[in-house]
């Protein structure tokens, strides 16, 4: 019933009839590819991810249509925003809003151990001409109920408004006229987010790739994009956090064309946590007199190389199809998940057809091997010259999250090769 | 058109044993524990499964969408619900409606099929997936919520805690799992069954006309100003861009809604403008 071959077993890992069978070498890995040479030593988390212990092999057509991009372009974040945070008392005295164009948004946030919740009473905005109450200031007004059901938490206590944009770009003075007198509230401090959503200026943050193993260079640009005037006496900080909290200060250097970078060793066993470690830049800069303040942050994923691929591969075939092996190095017992993609191609280098192939177990530590079957290959193995490529080799480590190895072409061999003949060629 | 060549295909190659098809409705963010009534609500949920020979043949979901997608509260939760359904009715024909970020949880499933010895059997056992307005590139809003939630040695964590699901629907967050652990988007392998979006385009708050009402027009308000964070093209919790970033656009709101009225994303959830009745038909 299903439009797609989808060829399904759960079967042990490594129980498949051979034939014919060839040990040949993976292609050397590309520079934009993921391939740790060396097993990392670490401490592994306590909190590790409950994986399945039962072993499990899935494969199927995939559409010639089908195109893969061979290396992930790296996130660019783009922010107009920025945020600070001010005490009750600052609050009353008149804070500066940073905008630069009209119509900015502004969100309200009490924090600290005692959250004082502001009123829309008490708040106004002041311009140079006039100052004005909150429902007078704002054309849309929402609390923090109506922001959660419109799927924003942005916790409780929050007021978010946009400024009329008739005001202009300011700048603006954010009041609270209540008094924080009572001693529980001195401690409580609100954060404030401005967000511009008609600037021109935004700040643009990118990492040079999307996942670094130990020792990587990590490359980290940020610039002010603008199509007015580009300002001036930028100056820049920002931070690594790990999913663990940890912290590492960036140092960025004015890189040209108006870009900073900030360059580093990544020290993936800084944090063995799972997740996405996170970069975070705060910047501002002076345009027509006016200091601008933009925040922003964007995600990378650390790779502490629990296992490795050795370097080799063994081609099988049977009755009905092919069978790639390889050869794990496993330093540290997990889940583990092989896949790759396995394309006939003619003789003119066109793709005939491909197949999808994933293979998942428990490894412990020590030499150990994923299959990828591809049972419909046989179909194509003889013919007319066919040649088969293995493509978008990946291995991972289930138990970690982590993406060990990712490499764009593997494996190039034909069906004469699985007999243990010929030798990969490049 | 290739929705239509898909329906096609089915019916050649299930003409001859009839199929039993069943619909399981996947709720978004959130720790469900009643989501018949806390997410869907009845009205919604009855009207689609009239589309079904038998009626009994569905299933509210409820687990922790709170958490990342493939954590065992929500991947496996899912993944647990589905089973018990699939084999305590048979089911051989499932047809999955998510919502919002419960897009995303079924995407982990249907592109990790090694990850969880059960995953493969509900692939195989899934007709397609018909995304109501799934956050399958994430959204701003979930940056804005994040932004600040930055760790300075000096201040601690400025916000507290935010959900994993919410650190997750970062813009950068969901670049980086679509490009190495979701299929379905420009790039990546397709998945393995179709996944269908249907797309909110805009967000009427008029208090004046009743349209705005439809799901409770309280929960429109707040989409007001979260709109402001997106493009003109937006349910106001996710860019139109967003929701059609995986699989492939069954359509846009306003080509198939009565009154060619907007979804806002809360009424994209809800019995609003006839889209319980296009779900219902396409069972």
């Amino acid at each position: 019933m299903k439009t797609l071959s989808i060829i399904t077993s759960m079967l042990l890992v490594g129980t498949s009839i051979s034939i014919h069978a060839a040990s040949i070498h993976l292609l050397d890995p590309l520079a934009t590819d993921l391939a740790p040479e060396h097993i990392d030593s670490f401490t592994a988390p306590k909190s590790a991810i409950r994986v399945d212990r039962q072993a499990v092999q899935y494969s199927r057509q995939l559409s010639t249509e089908t195109t893969l991009t061979d290396f992930p372009a790296p996130f660019v974040k783009k922010s107009r925003s920025y945020f600070e945070q001010v005490s009750l008392v600052e609050l009353a005295k008149g804070v500066s809003l940073h905008s630069n164009s009209p119509g900015a948004v502004v969100r309200l946030t009490p924090v600290g151990k005692n959250k004082f919740l502001l009123q829309i009473a008490d708040i106004s905005l002041r311009n140079a001409d006039q100052s004005l109450r909150l429902v007078d200031a704002a054309i849309t007004l929402a609390d923090s109920d109506q922001l959660k059901a419109a799927g924003a938490d942005f916790g409780t206590g929050t007021l978010a408004f946009r400024i009329k944009p008739a005001l202009g770009s300011g700048p603006f003075e954010l009041r609270s006229n209540a008094a924080p007198t009572a001693s529980k509230v001195a401690d409580a401090s609100i954060f404030i987010h401005v967000y511009e959503p008609e600037s021109k200026l935004s700040l643009q943050l990118t990492t040079d790739r999307m996942e670094y193993a130990e020792g990587m260079p990590m490359h980290i640009t940020a610039s002010f994009s603008t199509d007015t005037s580009t300002p001036a006496d930028i100056r820049l900080t920002g931070f690594v956090s790990t999913p663990g909290s940890r912290t590492r200060n960036l140092q960025f250097m004015p890189a040209g064309a108006g870009r900073f970078a900030a360059d580093l060793l990544h020290d993936a066993t800084f944090d063995a946590m799972p997740g996405l470690w996170s970069v975070h830049v705060f910047a501002r800069g002076q345009v027509n007199q006016t200091t601008i303040y933009r925040d922003a942050n964007t995600a990378f994923a650390s790779v502490l190389a629990s296992a490795r691929l050795t370097g080799t591969a063994e081609v099988q075939r049977n009755a009905t199809g092919l069978s790639v092996h390889v050869p794990i190095q496993v330093g540290r017992a997990s889940r583990f998940g092989l896949r790759g993609v396995l394309r006939v191609m003619g003789k003119h280098g066109e793709q005939r057809v491909a197949w999808i192939a994933e293979s998942a177990a428990w490894l412990d530590a020590g030499a150990q091997e994923l299959t990828l079957a591809f049972p419909e290959a046989a179909e194509f193995g003889a013919k007319q010259g066919a040649r088969f490529e293995l493509h978008h080799l990946e291995l991972r480590d289930q138990g970690r999250l982590s993406l060990l190895h990712r490499q764009a072409r593997a494996l190039a061999f034909s069906w004469v090769d699985a007999r243990g003949k010929g030798k990969n060629s490049p | 058109m290739k929705r239509i060549l898909t329906a096609l295909c089915l019916l050649l190659f299930t003409a001859a044993a009839p199929a039993t098809t069943g619909v399981a409705f996947v709720h978004g963010t959130g720790n469900q524990t009643d989501a018949l009534h806390d997410y869907w609500q009845p009205a919604f949920v009855n009207s689609v499964r009239q589309g079904l020979i038998d009626q009994a043949n569905f299933v509210v979901i409820n687990c922790d969408f709170d958490q990342f997608m493939w954590d065992i509260r929500a991947a496996g939760c899912l993944a647990g619900q589905l089973v018990e359904f699939i084999n305590a009715h048979g089911i051989d024909d499932l047809v999955v409606i998510t919502h919002s970020n419960g897009g995303n949880v079924m995407r982990w499933i249907m592109s990790n099929p090694t990850w969880d010895s059960r995953y493969p059997s509900i692939i195989n056992a899934i007709r397609w997936v018909n995304a109501l307005a799934p956050s399958s590139k994430g959204t701003p809003l979930a940056d804005a919520a994040i932004q600040g939630n930055v760790f300075e040695q000096s201040v601690g964590w400025l916000l507290g805690f935010k959900t994993d699901a919410v650190r997750q629907q970062q813009l950068s967050w969901m670049a980086y799992y679509n490009a190495n652990w979701l299929f379905g988007t420009s790039g990546r392998p397709a998945l393995p069954q179709p996944f269908f979006d249907v797309i909110g385009t805009d967000v009427e708050t008029n208090p004046f006309d009743a349209d705005s009402y439809c799901g409770g027009y309280s929960l429109n308000l707040g989409l007001e100003i979260t709109q402001a964070f997106l493009s003109s093209c937006s349910d106001g919790f996710l860019d139109c861009s967003s929701q059609s970033g995986a699989g492939q656009v069954w359509f846009s709101d306003t080509q198939r809604t009565n009154g060619r009225e907007p979804l806002s994303h809360n009424q994209s959830r809800r019995a609003c403008f006839g889209l319980d009745r296009i779900l219902r038909d396409d069972l």
